[in-house]
């Protein structure tokens, strides 16, 4: 474990001012990659919560996990909402606890069928509504994160 | 198109939230968008590949990275700090496997049970 952490530091680390200019990357489940510092490195956070109140709390310590390592980016990403009450909700606790939250994806049956198959939600359903808002999240990303390296 | 951004995004949360969903489908629009795109999987249950478009047949022989490639370097002070043994451009040429549009992927790799801790 500890050694999966430091490769992902020093990988993630390392990679400024390589070849590739967008990294992604997908981080350990829960919290301890951010109190050990694994994510230092990085540019933006996105905690992914859904919404119900024990998500948005993990959400909540991941944010402010990340603010305190000092990372300029830092938005929640709300997964699987499924009404309009729901969305209300996060948006409220977001207000709440001072969190940026960078968009509300749908609940979308297209995420859960590309799971059952093994495949990409992108290849199974492009033009699934949930495939729009992570479009619409990723456009925001890059105007708010891009304009520092112009 | 693009070529000014250098990002570097870490998508976290809860097992379940659909973490991997939102980081392998935004990697993919990031790519189809023109950008040149790095995966990393750090999760060390990994399944971003398959999101990534990867069939699991495959995805399933991608060798992690290995821990050798990690050093462990003391500076004049005394400090250790742990660092990659070799470039980067250098590890990714090497371990990084090919994903739909373009994109890179590497793995941080999984939990050895036996030797974990």
């Amino acid at each position: 474990m500890c050694r999966t952490h430091a490769t992902v530091r020093s990988l993630l680390g390392a990679l400024v001012g390589s070849v590739e200019e967008l990294t992604v990357a997908d981080m350990e489940a829960g919290l301890e990659h951010l109190s050990r510092g694994t994510a230092r490195h990085a540019d933006a956070i996105l905690a992914v919560v859904e919404p119900y109140f024990k998500s948005l709390e993990t959400g909540r310590k991941a944010y402010e996990c990340a603010r305190e390592l000092g990372i300029p980016h830092v938005y929640v990403v709300a997964n699987k909402v499924r009404t309009p009450e729901e969305q209300d909700a996060i948006a409220a606790f977001c207000r709440r606890h001072g969190l940026q939250l960078l968009g509300a994806i749908p609940y979308d049956e297209a995420f859960a069928a590309a799971d059952r198959e093994g495949r990409a939600p992108v290849d199974v359903a492009p033009q699934a509504r949930g495939i729009a808002e992570i479009a619409a999240l990723a456009g925001r990303l890059l105007d708010v994160g891009g304009n520092g390296g112009r | 198109m693009g070529a000014s951004h250098r990002l570097k995004i870490a998508v976290c949360g809860k097992g379940g939230s659909g973490k991997t969903t939102v980081a392998g489908t935004m990697a993919r629009l990031l790519a189809r968008r023109g950008h040149r795109v790095l995966a990393v999987d750090g999760d060390s249950n990994p399944n971003l590949a398959i999101t990534l478009g990867i069939p699991p047949d495959e995805a399933e022989r991608i060798p992690p990275l290995p821990r050798t490639l990690l050093e462990q370097r003391t500076d004049e002070s005394g400090a250790t700090r742990t660092v990659l043994a070799e470039p980067p451009e250098v590890i990714l040429d090497r371990y990084a496997v090919p994903a739909p549009d373009g994109i890179r992927l590497v793995l941080m790799g999984r939990v050895d049970h036996a030797g974990a801790g």
